[in-house]
């Protein structure tokens, strides 16, 4: 499993690239994904209207489904019936059915606003698909270039949660030490307010015998 | 009464033909599926199989030694009886090993028109005694039972002594208030239920509402829940949503806790079980391909060396990482839960 959503956000990446670029890429991608049998499923969703987001709005394209054919727009026609947004990696895992969206939902990197009955439609055929990510890269870019592709995406995914995992491992760690850290400081303040305490007596005695001495002289 | 130690088939979900592969390749002994009308407990929109895809995911999982049970467990209505024995009707066409029921005009039907298709009782039918297993056996010929999530381990045990019927539980997945069958929380909001449509919270009365980070969810306009910015979601369901009740806010009926017995499976196996049933007919491919794999080690750990057993802890995190709520609970099956 290609586990996106461990990526950190990089949606920043896509605010250059023009939104009528975003709309005809994911235009062609649903184009190659989606089967006549998914097309005839989706036609109960004619006339709805999509919006697709990520949560920092950089993306924002429209989407909608007439006559057994998909148009995605840069500029959505109008209010969209059905809004999903998500962090960039969640939305990608969606499309491509890469990960759990009930997961991604429950971990709040994905929301359905809207019309909840069609987005659960679109949801539910798009996890219907036998979809392989691996071989449309294959078909898209020939077996050499996709098995890299794919080994590097792998290879980074591997190396986040390798660095997660001992990110957590120095947390954990650091959480230990600071306890043991705060109990030796507080233990050594409490013998320091004790050293002051005793000075503070020592000095009130001296200063005790000193106006004593002054008060003689007078 | 001893019991005999046995290996407990896994009996996975399937809401679309990749998760039932997902299942297969997993691990799982058994698929349990749903056809795409309103004859199961999980009618959702986009969900299930067609005839296509049913006879494509039964020939995958023949061919790969795996069986694959119908579940047609909600109550036939009024003048739309050929909905559901059509259902039965084409379970048998299509050489399933079994058909899950719970309605007894539907039990019957199976029994006369398939005699030789096994038939099991749905947890739908809400059976938790003996005498109701017995009879559901000598009058319609069941062969296994789902139970119901509301006995503890030690109900189960004596349910097992003294009855034919093959015992069937379930292992992981999400919880409902367990009173299945008989639950009419979504129907007191929405006028649907799982019992007549097949859908609990149907997605038609379910809105989520975006405020700046809080998640708010209503069910035909009513609030039934508010998850804060960094807040597990969990499903819209009344009998998760949070209440006002004699003066306190929260989880009035239920915790959004998933079930999961990885650490209680060596009991549970001693106990006779036949089937350890997974829940999730609404999640994908890889959540099926998750909790499947984790079960099946699990299941085969346990049965090859049950006095040393022991829950690995990555098998609870990759349970918990796609659970409703993120968190888990034995559920009934121990005297502790409300």
């Amino acid at each position: 499993m290609l586990k996106l959503t461990i990526l950190p956000e990089p949606t920043l990446l896509l605010r250059p690239v023009p939104a009528f670029i975003q709309a005809g890429l994911l235009q062609n991608i649903l184009e190659q994904m989606l089967d006549e049998e998914a097309m005839q499923r989706f036609s109960e969703l004619s006339g709805t209207h999509f919006l697709f987001r990520t949560f920092d709005d950089i993306v924002h394209l429209g989407m909608t489904f007439s006559d057994g054919s998909i148009r995605v727009r840069a500029a959505p026609a109008r209010e969209a019936d059905v809004t999903i947004s998500g962090s960039l990696p969640a939305l990608i895992a969606l499309c491509f059915s890469l990960e759990d969206a009930d997961s991604l939902f429950f971990s709040r990197c994905l929301l359905l606003t809207g019309d909840t009955a069609s987005g659960l439609l679109f949801k539910n055929v798009l996890a219907n698909l036998d979809f392989d990510l691996h071989t449309v890269l294959q078909n898209r870019f020939g077996a050499r270039m996709a098995d890299t592709l794919w080994r590097m995406a792998s290879r980074a995914i591997a190396g986040i949660e390798r660095t997660d995992d001992r990110m957590e491992r120095v947390r954990t760690s650091v959480i230990r030490n600071l306890r043991l850290f705060t109990t030796d400081q507080a233990q050594a303040l409490k013998t320091d307010v004790k050293m002051l305490a005793g000075h503070h007596d020592a000095m009130q005695h001296q200063l005790a015998k000193l106006e004593q001495r002054l008060a003689r002289r007078v | 009464m001893s019991h005999s130690f046995g290996k407990p088939e896994l009996v996975c979900p399937a809401g679309n033909l990749p998760s039932l592969k997902a299942a297969v390749d997993a691990g799982g002994d058994v698929v349990y599926l749903g056809f795409r009308n309103a004859s199961n407990a999980r009618n959702f929109e986009g969900l299930n199989f067609s005839a296509k895809e049913a006879r494509e995911g039964i020939e995958y999982a023949h061919l790969r030694d795996a069986r694959v049970y119908i579940a047609i467990n909600t109550s036939p209505r009024p003048g739309q009886e050929d909905v559901w024995t059509s259902s039965v009707d084409l379970a048998a066409e299509l050489d399933a090993d079994a058909v899950i029921l719970s309605d007894m005009a539907l039990l019957d039907y199976a029994k006369r028109h398939y005699p030789s298709l096994r038939r099991h009782l749905s947890v739908q039918a809400s059976a938790c005694n003996y005498e109701s297993l017995e009879f559901y056996r000598r009058e319609f010929g069941i062969v296994r039972a789902v139970l119901p999530r509301v006995l503890t381990l030690d109900d189960i045990r004596t349910l097992i002594d003294r009855t034919s019927v093959e015992i069937e539980i379930f292992s992981s997945g999400g919880l409902c208030a367990m009173a299945e069958g008989r639950c009419w929380l979504s129907s007191y909001i929405t006028g649907d239920s799982p019992n007549m449509q097949g859908v609990c919270s149907p997605a038609h009365s379910v809105r989520f509402e975006d405020r700046q980070g809080t998640l708010d969810v209503r069910l035909d306009g009513v609030l039934i829940n508010r998850f804060e910015p960094d807040e597990a979601a969990g499903y819209p369901t009344l009998c998760k949503g949070c209440f006002e009740a004699a003066g306190k806010q929260g989880h009035v009926m239920e915790e959004a806790y998933s079930l999961n017995v990885l650490e209680m499976l060596p009991s549970i196996m001693h106990a006779g079980i036949s089937a350890l049933k997974i829940e999730g007919r609404q999640r994908t491919k890889h959540y099926v391909h998750e909790v499947v794999s984790v079960m099946r080690a699990a299941v085969d750990a346990c049965a090859a060396a049950p006095h040393t057993y022991r829950t690995q802890t990555t098998w609870l995190e990759r349970m918990n990482a796609v659970s409703e709520g993120g968190a888990r609970t034995v559920g009934a099956y121990v005297d502790e839960w409300r």
